[in-house]
Protein backbone atom coordinates (compact mmCIF):
# COMPACT_ATOMS: atom_id res chain seq x y z
CA UNK A 1 0.00 0.00 0.00
CA UNK A 2 1.29 3.42 -0.90
CA UNK A 3 2.17 6.16 1.92
CA UNK A 4 0.10 8.83 2.03
CA UNK A 5 1.65 12.10 1.35
CA UNK A 6 -1.63 14.61 1.80
CA UNK A 7 -4.48 13.83 3.34
CA UNK A 8 -7.51 16.43 3.19
CA UNK A 9 -10.09 15.58 5.38
CA UNK A 10 -13.37 17.82 5.10
CA UNK A 11 -12.18 21.47 5.45
CA UNK A 12 -14.18 24.16 3.93
CA UNK A 13 -12.75 27.42 2.09
CA UNK A 14 -12.48 30.47 5.15
CA UNK A 15 -15.56 31.95 3.93
CA UNK A 16 -17.59 28.97 2.87
CA UNK A 17 -20.44 27.80 4.42
CA UNK A 18 -21.17 25.28 1.97
CA UNK A 19 -20.44 21.21 2.43
CA UNK A 20 -17.53 20.28 3.35
CA UNK A 21 -14.09 19.29 0.78
CA UNK A 22 -12.83 15.49 0.81
CA UNK A 23 -11.77 13.17 2.62
CA UNK A 24 -9.26 12.40 0.12
CA UNK A 25 -5.46 11.53 0.08
CA UNK A 26 -2.65 11.64 -2.24
CA UNK A 27 -0.43 8.84 -1.77
CA UNK A 28 3.21 8.60 -3.37
CA UNK A 29 3.31 8.32 -7.06
CA UNK A 30 -0.59 9.37 -7.28
CA UNK A 31 -1.85 11.88 -9.43
CA UNK A 32 -5.04 12.92 -8.47
CA UNK A 33 -6.77 15.66 -10.65
CA UNK A 34 -9.08 18.53 -9.30
CA UNK A 35 -11.59 20.12 -11.29
CA UNK A 36 -13.91 22.62 -11.21
CA UNK A 37 -12.17 25.57 -9.10
CA UNK A 38 -11.96 28.45 -10.31
CA UNK A 39 -8.52 29.83 -10.03
CA UNK A 40 -9.00 31.99 -6.73
CA UNK A 41 -10.47 29.08 -4.93
CA UNK A 42 -7.52 26.79 -6.49
CA UNK A 43 -4.90 29.62 -5.10
CA UNK A 44 -6.70 29.36 -1.68
CA UNK A 45 -6.34 25.59 -1.71
CA UNK A 46 -3.02 25.47 -2.42
CA UNK A 47 -2.50 27.96 0.61
CA UNK A 48 -4.85 25.33 2.88
CA UNK A 49 -2.91 22.68 1.70
CA UNK A 50 0.72 23.89 2.80
CA UNK A 51 -0.97 25.21 5.94
CA UNK A 52 -0.53 29.24 5.10
CA UNK A 53 -3.80 29.54 5.61
CA UNK A 54 -6.40 28.11 8.08
CA UNK A 55 -9.62 26.35 6.46
CA UNK A 56 -13.16 27.59 7.68
CA UNK A 57 -13.11 23.49 9.02
CA UNK A 58 -11.65 20.46 9.02
CA UNK A 59 -8.05 19.91 8.80
CA UNK A 60 -4.83 18.92 6.48
CA UNK A 61 -2.33 16.19 7.17
CA UNK A 62 0.82 16.22 5.34
CA UNK A 63 3.01 13.08 5.89
CA UNK A 64 0.85 12.04 8.75
CA UNK A 65 0.93 15.29 11.14
CA UNK A 66 -1.21 18.19 10.75
CA UNK A 67 1.10 21.45 10.24
CA UNK A 68 -0.44 22.78 13.53
CA UNK A 69 2.00 19.55 15.33
CA UNK A 70 5.39 20.73 13.78
CA UNK A 71 7.72 23.09 14.92
CA UNK A 72 8.05 26.15 12.96
CA UNK A 73 11.25 25.53 11.47
CA UNK A 74 9.91 21.40 10.01
CA UNK A 75 7.11 23.43 8.82
CA UNK A 76 9.20 25.72 6.66
CA UNK A 77 11.16 22.74 5.92
CA UNK A 78 8.55 20.64 4.51
CA UNK A 79 7.07 23.52 2.90
CA UNK A 80 10.08 23.78 0.61
CA UNK A 81 9.67 20.22 -0.46
CA UNK A 82 6.52 21.09 -2.06
CA UNK A 83 6.57 22.63 -5.53
CA UNK A 84 4.18 24.36 -6.71
CA UNK A 85 2.22 26.29 -10.09
CA UNK A 86 0.82 28.68 -8.93
CA UNK A 87 -2.74 29.58 -11.23
CA UNK A 88 -1.99 32.51 -13.58
CA UNK A 89 -4.11 35.87 -13.28
CA UNK A 90 -4.62 35.34 -9.20
CA UNK A 91 -2.72 36.44 -6.45
CA UNK A 92 1.14 36.57 -6.07
CA UNK A 93 3.36 34.14 -7.70
CA UNK A 94 6.60 36.13 -8.19
CA UNK A 95 8.86 38.45 -5.24
CA UNK A 96 8.41 41.39 -8.17
CA UNK A 97 11.57 43.17 -6.74
CA UNK A 98 13.73 40.07 -7.74
CA UNK A 99 15.17 38.68 -11.06
CA UNK A 100 13.48 35.55 -12.19
CA UNK A 101 16.11 33.26 -11.86
CA UNK A 102 16.67 34.58 -8.67
CA UNK A 103 12.97 33.90 -7.39
CA UNK A 104 13.29 30.02 -9.15
CA UNK A 105 16.17 29.27 -6.37
CA UNK A 106 14.87 30.95 -3.47
CA UNK A 107 13.14 28.92 -1.43
CA UNK A 108 15.87 25.96 -2.13
CA UNK A 109 18.61 28.19 -1.08
CA UNK A 110 16.90 28.87 2.33
CA UNK A 111 18.01 24.67 2.78
CA UNK A 112 21.32 24.66 5.13
CA UNK A 113 22.39 21.31 3.44
CA UNK A 114 22.07 23.02 -0.38
CA UNK A 115 24.92 24.41 -1.54
CA UNK A 116 24.28 27.37 -3.99
CA UNK A 117 26.47 25.54 -6.85
CA UNK A 118 24.12 22.71 -6.31
CA UNK A 119 20.97 23.96 -6.67
CA UNK A 120 21.66 26.81 -9.69
CA UNK A 121 23.43 23.51 -11.37
CA UNK A 122 19.70 21.53 -10.92
CA UNK A 123 17.64 24.94 -11.59
CA UNK A 124 20.11 24.74 -15.00
CA UNK A 125 19.28 21.16 -16.00
CA UNK A 126 15.37 21.59 -15.19
CA UNK A 127 15.66 24.66 -17.55
CA UNK A 128 17.12 22.95 -20.46
CA UNK A 129 15.28 19.81 -19.97
CA UNK A 130 11.70 21.83 -20.06
CA UNK A 131 12.54 23.70 -23.18
CA UNK A 132 12.75 27.30 -21.16
CA UNK A 133 16.73 27.36 -22.56
CA UNK A 134 18.82 30.26 -19.71
CA UNK A 135 17.10 31.07 -16.55
CA UNK A 136 15.78 34.61 -17.77
CA UNK A 137 17.83 37.64 -15.67
CA UNK A 138 14.48 39.94 -15.71
CA UNK A 139 12.25 40.68 -13.62
CA UNK A 140 8.89 39.56 -13.50
CA UNK A 141 6.94 42.08 -14.53
CA UNK A 142 9.60 42.58 -17.78
CA UNK A 143 9.09 38.75 -18.59
CA UNK A 144 6.08 37.74 -21.38
CA UNK A 145 3.88 35.11 -19.54
CA UNK A 146 5.03 31.94 -21.32
CA UNK A 147 8.52 32.28 -19.88
CA UNK A 148 6.76 33.08 -16.66
CA UNK A 149 4.82 29.95 -17.00
CA UNK A 150 7.96 27.76 -17.79
CA UNK A 151 9.95 29.33 -14.90
CA UNK A 152 7.57 28.49 -12.58
CA UNK A 153 7.72 24.92 -14.38
CA UNK A 154 11.09 25.13 -13.20
CA UNK A 155 10.56 26.12 -9.68
CA UNK A 156 8.06 23.87 -8.58
CA UNK A 157 10.19 20.81 -10.00
CA UNK A 158 13.05 21.93 -8.17
CA UNK A 159 12.88 21.21 -4.78
CA UNK A 160 15.63 18.08 -3.76
CA UNK A 161 13.64 15.60 -2.29
CA UNK A 162 10.37 16.41 -3.73
CA UNK A 163 7.54 14.97 -2.23
CA UNK A 164 4.22 17.00 -3.11
CA UNK A 165 3.48 19.28 -6.47
CA UNK A 166 0.44 21.27 -6.57
CA UNK A 167 -0.29 22.30 -10.39
CA UNK A 168 -2.51 24.86 -10.22
CA UNK A 169 -3.94 24.76 -14.02
CA UNK A 170 0.27 24.64 -15.09
CA UNK A 171 -0.28 24.34 -18.82
CA UNK A 172 -2.38 27.51 -18.86
CA UNK A 173 -1.12 29.69 -22.11
CA UNK A 174 1.72 27.59 -23.24
CA UNK A 175 0.69 25.69 -26.62
CA UNK A 176 0.67 22.43 -27.24
CA UNK A 177 3.57 21.45 -28.95
CA UNK A 178 5.34 23.14 -25.68
CA UNK A 179 3.90 21.25 -23.12
CA UNK A 180 5.56 17.78 -23.79
CA UNK A 181 8.74 18.24 -21.69
CA UNK A 182 6.85 19.37 -18.47
CA UNK A 183 4.22 16.08 -19.13
CA UNK A 184 7.30 14.39 -19.59
CA UNK A 185 8.93 15.54 -16.44
CA UNK A 186 5.83 15.12 -14.43
CA UNK A 187 5.43 11.25 -15.21
CA UNK A 188 9.18 10.80 -14.31
CA UNK A 189 8.45 12.27 -11.06
CA UNK A 190 5.52 10.37 -10.52
CA UNK A 191 7.35 7.23 -11.09
CA UNK A 192 9.97 8.36 -8.58
CA UNK A 193 7.18 8.71 -6.00
CA UNK A 194 6.04 11.59 -5.78
CA UNK A 195 2.63 12.80 -4.91
CA UNK A 196 0.29 15.28 -7.50
CA UNK A 197 -2.14 17.41 -7.26
CA UNK A 198 -3.20 18.56 -10.39
CA UNK A 199 -5.96 21.40 -10.39
CA UNK A 200 -8.08 22.58 -13.35
CA UNK A 201 -11.19 24.85 -14.48
CA UNK A 202 -12.77 22.52 -16.59
CA UNK A 203 -12.31 18.63 -17.20
CA UNK A 204 -11.65 16.83 -20.65
CA UNK A 205 -7.79 18.25 -21.46
CA UNK A 206 -5.65 16.17 -23.73
CA UNK A 207 -3.09 15.50 -21.05
CA UNK A 208 -5.36 13.46 -18.60
CA UNK A 209 -4.83 10.76 -21.38
CA UNK A 210 -1.36 10.80 -21.55
CA UNK A 211 -0.79 11.04 -17.40
CA UNK A 212 -3.73 8.85 -16.61
CA UNK A 213 -5.20 10.13 -13.07
CA UNK A 214 -5.71 7.68 -10.32
CA UNK A 215 -8.80 9.98 -9.22
CA UNK A 216 -10.28 12.63 -10.72
CA UNK A 217 -12.52 14.61 -7.71
CA UNK A 218 -15.31 16.42 -9.45
CA UNK A 219 -17.33 18.79 -8.92
CA UNK A 220 -19.74 16.84 -6.80
CA UNK A 221 -17.09 16.92 -3.95
CA UNK A 222 -16.22 20.34 -3.11
CA UNK A 223 -18.63 23.44 -3.19
CA UNK A 224 -18.42 26.33 -5.25
CA UNK A 225 -18.10 29.67 -3.55
CA UNK A 226 -17.85 32.95 -4.30
CA UNK A 227 -14.18 32.89 -2.30
CA UNK A 228 -11.50 35.07 -3.50
CA UNK A 229 -8.02 35.60 -1.76
CA UNK B 1 -15.92 61.02 30.23
CA UNK B 2 -15.77 57.53 30.19
CA UNK B 3 -16.06 57.87 26.50
CA UNK B 4 -12.43 59.68 27.30
CA UNK B 5 -11.50 56.99 29.85
CA UNK B 6 -12.10 54.07 26.76
CA UNK B 7 -9.85 55.80 24.47
CA UNK B 8 -7.20 56.30 27.15
CA UNK B 9 -7.47 52.53 27.86
CA UNK B 10 -7.22 51.55 24.29
CA UNK B 11 -4.58 53.46 23.35
CA UNK B 12 -2.71 52.77 26.02
CA UNK B 13 -3.15 49.04 25.64
CA UNK B 14 -2.19 49.73 21.70
CA UNK B 15 1.13 51.32 22.47
CA UNK B 16 1.68 48.77 25.07
CA UNK B 17 0.43 45.49 22.55
CA UNK B 18 2.73 47.52 19.79
CA UNK B 19 5.67 47.90 22.40
CA UNK B 20 5.55 44.06 23.21
CA UNK B 21 5.86 43.36 19.42
CA UNK B 22 8.59 45.48 19.00
CA UNK B 23 10.65 44.06 22.47
CA UNK B 24 9.94 40.56 20.90
CA UNK B 25 11.11 41.50 17.15
CA UNK B 26 14.24 42.91 18.87
CA UNK B 27 15.12 40.28 21.22
CA UNK B 28 14.45 37.71 17.96
CA UNK B 29 16.63 39.98 15.86
CA UNK B 30 19.50 39.91 17.93
CA UNK B 31 19.22 36.01 18.63
CA UNK B 32 18.76 34.89 15.04
CA UNK B 33 21.47 37.60 13.93
CA UNK B 34 24.35 36.03 15.98
CA UNK B 35 23.55 32.53 14.44
CA UNK B 36 25.77 31.63 11.40
CA UNK B 37 22.63 29.39 10.26
CA UNK B 38 20.52 32.89 9.16
CA UNK B 39 22.97 34.15 6.64
CA UNK B 40 22.26 31.83 3.85
CA UNK B 41 23.14 33.69 0.50
CA UNK B 42 19.51 35.30 0.17
CA UNK B 43 19.59 36.96 3.64
CA UNK B 44 23.63 38.12 2.51
CA UNK B 45 22.66 39.15 -0.72
CA UNK B 46 19.31 41.37 1.02
CA UNK B 47 21.83 42.58 3.55
CA UNK B 48 24.53 43.66 0.87
CA UNK B 49 21.34 45.49 -1.02
CA UNK B 50 20.24 47.54 2.14
CA UNK B 51 23.33 48.65 3.25
CA UNK B 52 23.77 50.00 -0.56
CA UNK B 53 20.72 51.52 -0.93
CA UNK B 54 20.70 53.06 2.62
CA UNK B 55 24.37 53.41 3.40
CA UNK B 56 27.12 53.88 0.39
CA UNK B 57 23.85 55.93 -1.56
CA UNK B 58 23.74 58.10 1.22
CA UNK B 59 27.58 59.09 1.74
CA UNK B 60 27.73 61.93 -0.92
CA UNK B 61 24.98 63.78 0.87
CA UNK B 62 25.67 62.46 3.93
CA UNK B 63 29.63 64.04 2.99
CA UNK B 64 27.97 67.33 2.15
CA UNK B 65 25.85 67.84 5.12
CA UNK B 66 28.93 66.90 7.53
CA UNK B 67 31.10 69.61 5.66
CA UNK B 68 28.30 72.50 6.41
CA UNK B 69 27.48 70.80 10.14
CA UNK B 70 31.00 70.87 11.04
CA UNK B 71 31.85 74.27 10.15
CA UNK B 72 28.87 75.90 11.68
CA UNK B 73 29.49 73.86 15.11
CA UNK B 74 33.11 74.77 14.81
CA UNK B 75 32.13 78.86 14.11
CA UNK B 76 29.12 78.43 16.97
CA UNK B 77 32.05 77.19 19.50
CA UNK B 78 34.63 79.93 18.67
CA UNK B 79 32.15 82.63 18.83
CA UNK B 80 30.64 81.36 22.41
CA UNK B 81 33.96 79.97 24.13
CA UNK B 82 35.34 83.14 23.31
CA UNK B 83 32.87 85.20 24.95
CA UNK B 84 33.47 83.15 27.91
CA UNK B 85 36.91 83.34 27.60
CA UNK B 86 37.43 79.71 27.89
CA UNK B 87 38.74 79.45 24.33
CA UNK B 88 40.92 76.65 25.27
CA UNK B 89 38.21 74.28 25.37
CA UNK B 90 37.66 74.23 21.70
CA UNK B 91 38.88 71.18 20.62
CA UNK B 92 36.89 69.50 23.32
CA UNK B 93 34.05 71.35 22.80
CA UNK B 94 33.97 70.68 19.38
CA UNK B 95 34.91 67.13 19.34
CA UNK B 96 32.54 66.43 22.00
CA UNK B 97 29.46 68.10 20.35
CA UNK B 98 30.33 66.51 17.22
CA UNK B 99 30.67 63.30 18.23
CA UNK B 100 27.99 62.44 21.11
CA UNK B 101 25.13 64.76 19.67
CA UNK B 102 25.53 65.89 16.24
CA UNK B 103 26.72 63.14 14.27
CA UNK B 104 24.81 59.93 15.96
CA UNK B 105 21.34 61.88 15.67
CA UNK B 106 21.85 63.49 11.94
CA UNK B 107 22.93 60.70 10.37
CA UNK B 108 20.05 58.56 12.31
CA UNK B 109 17.87 60.81 10.63
CA UNK B 110 19.08 61.05 7.50
CA UNK B 111 18.70 57.41 7.55
CA UNK B 112 15.37 57.50 8.56
CA UNK B 113 14.41 60.80 6.03
CA UNK B 114 15.93 58.06 2.96
CA UNK B 115 15.43 54.70 4.32
CA UNK B 116 12.82 54.18 6.42
CA UNK B 117 10.01 54.98 4.71
CA UNK B 118 11.16 52.94 1.57
CA UNK B 119 11.71 49.51 3.39
CA UNK B 120 7.95 50.36 4.87
CA UNK B 121 6.25 50.90 1.74
CA UNK B 122 8.34 47.87 0.39
CA UNK B 123 7.00 45.97 2.95
CA UNK B 124 3.60 46.82 3.20
CA UNK B 125 3.16 46.32 -0.68
CA UNK B 126 4.39 43.19 -0.61
CA UNK B 127 2.33 42.30 2.17
CA UNK B 128 -1.08 43.74 0.47
CA UNK B 129 0.10 42.59 -3.20
CA UNK B 130 0.36 38.70 -1.43
CA UNK B 131 4.11 38.46 -1.92
CA UNK B 132 4.39 37.46 1.94
CA UNK B 133 2.20 34.92 2.18
CA UNK B 134 3.83 33.39 -0.97
CA UNK B 135 7.33 33.36 0.54
CA UNK B 136 5.51 31.58 3.50
CA UNK B 137 3.88 29.19 1.51
CA UNK B 138 7.66 28.45 -0.51
CA UNK B 139 8.82 27.74 2.86
CA UNK B 140 10.89 30.91 3.35
CA UNK B 141 11.10 32.23 6.99
CA UNK B 142 9.46 35.65 6.40
CA UNK B 143 11.61 37.22 9.55
CA UNK B 144 14.69 35.85 8.72
CA UNK B 145 14.46 37.07 5.15
CA UNK B 146 12.93 40.33 5.31
CA UNK B 147 13.34 41.58 8.93
CA UNK B 148 16.50 40.31 9.66
CA UNK B 149 18.79 41.88 7.13
CA UNK B 150 16.93 45.24 7.52
CA UNK B 151 17.41 45.53 11.38
CA UNK B 152 21.24 44.85 10.62
CA UNK B 153 21.81 46.60 7.83
CA UNK B 154 20.55 49.52 9.13
CA UNK B 155 22.36 49.65 12.12
CA UNK B 156 25.82 49.26 10.05
CA UNK B 157 24.45 51.75 7.99
CA UNK B 158 24.16 53.98 10.70
CA UNK B 159 27.26 53.52 12.67
CA UNK B 160 29.12 53.68 9.81
CA UNK B 161 27.99 56.72 7.91
CA UNK B 162 28.08 58.32 11.47
CA UNK B 163 31.81 57.54 11.50
CA UNK B 164 32.07 59.67 8.12
CA UNK B 165 30.46 61.99 9.57
CA UNK B 166 32.67 62.32 12.08
CA UNK B 167 35.45 62.49 10.22
CA UNK B 168 34.26 64.90 7.22
CA UNK B 169 33.15 66.88 10.04
CA UNK B 170 35.86 67.32 12.22
CA UNK B 171 37.79 67.59 8.72
CA UNK B 172 35.49 71.01 7.79
CA UNK B 173 36.36 72.22 11.14
CA UNK B 174 39.71 72.21 10.41
CA UNK B 175 38.72 74.50 7.63
CA UNK B 176 36.83 76.48 9.52
CA UNK B 177 39.52 76.97 11.98
CA UNK B 178 42.18 77.86 8.92
CA UNK B 179 39.50 80.70 7.80
CA UNK B 180 37.59 82.01 11.32
CA UNK B 181 40.25 81.70 14.12
CA UNK B 182 42.10 84.56 12.93
CA UNK B 183 45.00 83.12 13.87
CA UNK B 184 45.99 82.06 10.24
CA UNK B 185 47.89 79.03 11.93
CA UNK B 186 48.10 75.64 10.92
CA UNK B 187 45.04 74.04 11.37
CA UNK B 188 46.73 70.07 12.24
CA UNK B 189 47.43 70.94 15.52
CA UNK B 190 43.99 71.90 16.33
CA UNK B 191 42.44 68.77 15.01
CA UNK B 192 45.19 66.48 16.27
CA UNK B 193 43.95 68.08 19.90
CA UNK B 194 40.36 67.67 19.01
CA UNK B 195 41.21 63.71 18.52
CA UNK B 196 43.65 63.56 21.49
CA UNK B 197 40.61 64.87 23.99
CA UNK B 198 37.93 62.23 22.68
CA UNK B 199 37.83 59.70 25.92
CA UNK B 200 36.23 56.61 25.49
CA UNK B 201 32.52 57.59 26.33
CA UNK B 202 32.72 59.49 23.08
CA UNK B 203 33.50 56.66 21.00
CA UNK B 204 30.88 54.48 23.20
CA UNK B 205 28.09 57.07 22.93
CA UNK B 206 28.63 57.26 18.84
CA UNK B 207 28.61 53.38 19.44
CA UNK B 208 25.41 52.93 21.33
CA UNK B 209 23.47 55.74 19.60
CA UNK B 210 23.90 55.01 15.90
CA UNK B 211 23.97 50.78 16.28
CA UNK B 212 20.65 50.51 18.70
CA UNK B 213 18.54 53.27 16.77
CA UNK B 214 19.64 51.68 13.36
CA UNK B 215 18.94 48.14 14.87
CA UNK B 216 15.47 49.32 16.52
CA UNK B 217 14.88 51.77 13.44
CA UNK B 218 14.92 48.66 10.99
CA UNK B 219 12.46 46.80 13.72
CA UNK B 220 9.86 49.58 13.86
CA UNK B 221 9.71 49.85 9.92
CA UNK B 222 9.37 46.10 9.19
CA UNK B 223 6.91 45.68 12.20
CA UNK B 224 4.84 48.91 10.64
CA UNK B 225 5.08 47.69 7.10
CA UNK B 226 3.95 44.28 8.22
CA UNK B 227 1.40 44.93 9.87
CA UNK B 228 -0.66 46.19 6.73
CA UNK B 229 -3.52 43.96 6.26
CA UNK B 230 -5.82 44.19 3.33
CA UNK B 231 -5.83 47.86 1.82
CA UNK B 232 -3.34 49.48 -0.28
CA UNK B 233 -4.83 52.86 1.60
CA UNK B 234 -2.56 51.40 4.62
CA UNK B 235 0.69 51.83 3.26
CA UNK B 236 0.73 55.75 3.59
CA UNK B 237 -0.51 55.24 7.00
CA UNK B 238 2.37 52.55 8.16
CA UNK B 239 4.60 54.69 6.51
CA UNK B 240 3.74 58.04 8.87
CA UNK B 241 4.13 55.61 11.79
CA UNK B 242 7.05 53.99 11.39
CA UNK B 243 8.85 57.40 10.65
CA UNK B 244 7.58 58.60 14.00
CA UNK B 245 8.29 55.76 15.57
CA UNK B 246 11.92 56.04 14.67
CA UNK B 247 12.26 59.52 15.46
CA UNK B 248 10.52 58.90 18.40
CA UNK B 249 13.04 55.96 19.33
CA UNK B 250 15.83 57.73 18.21
CA UNK B 251 15.74 60.42 20.51
CA UNK B 252 14.37 58.51 23.69
CA UNK B 253 17.49 56.56 23.36
CA UNK B 254 19.82 59.60 23.61
CA UNK B 255 18.23 61.05 25.79
CA UNK B 256 18.11 58.04 27.83
CA UNK B 257 21.74 57.10 27.58
CA UNK B 258 22.36 60.75 28.28
CA UNK B 259 20.87 60.20 31.31
CA UNK B 260 22.83 57.70 32.06
CA UNK B 261 26.06 58.64 31.54
CA UNK B 262 25.18 61.54 33.62
CA UNK B 263 24.20 59.71 36.56
CA UNK B 264 27.10 57.14 36.17
CA UNK B 265 29.43 60.40 35.83
CA UNK B 266 31.15 59.58 32.81
CA UNK B 267 29.67 62.33 30.26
Amino acid sequence: MKTPVLTVERISLPEDLGESLGPWQVAEGELVLLVGRSPAEMNLLGDIILGVTQPGKGEVTFRGKSWEARSLSEDEALRRSVGRVYARDEGARWIENLELDENVQLAQSFDPLESREHIERRARELSGELGLGELPKTRPAATEELIQQKAQWVRALLPDPLRLLILEEPLEGVPKEEQRPFLDVVRQRRKEGVAILWMEERNGRTWEEELEPDRILGEDLIPKTGTST
Amino acid sequence: MITLMRSLVLTFSQVWEAGAYLCTILIMGLKISFQPKTWVYPVRNRFCRQILFAGVEAIPFTCLVAAFVGTMVFVQCLTWLRFTGEIDLLSRMVGVLLFRVVAPFLTTFLVIGASASAITTELATMKTSGEVRLLEAQGINVFQYMVIPRMTGLAICVFGLSLLFVGVSILASGVGFLFFSGSAGDPLPFLRSIFESLAFGDFLTLTVMTLLPGFIMGAVCCYEGLRVRGASTEVPQAVSRAILGSISVTIAIGGLFTLFGFASKWI
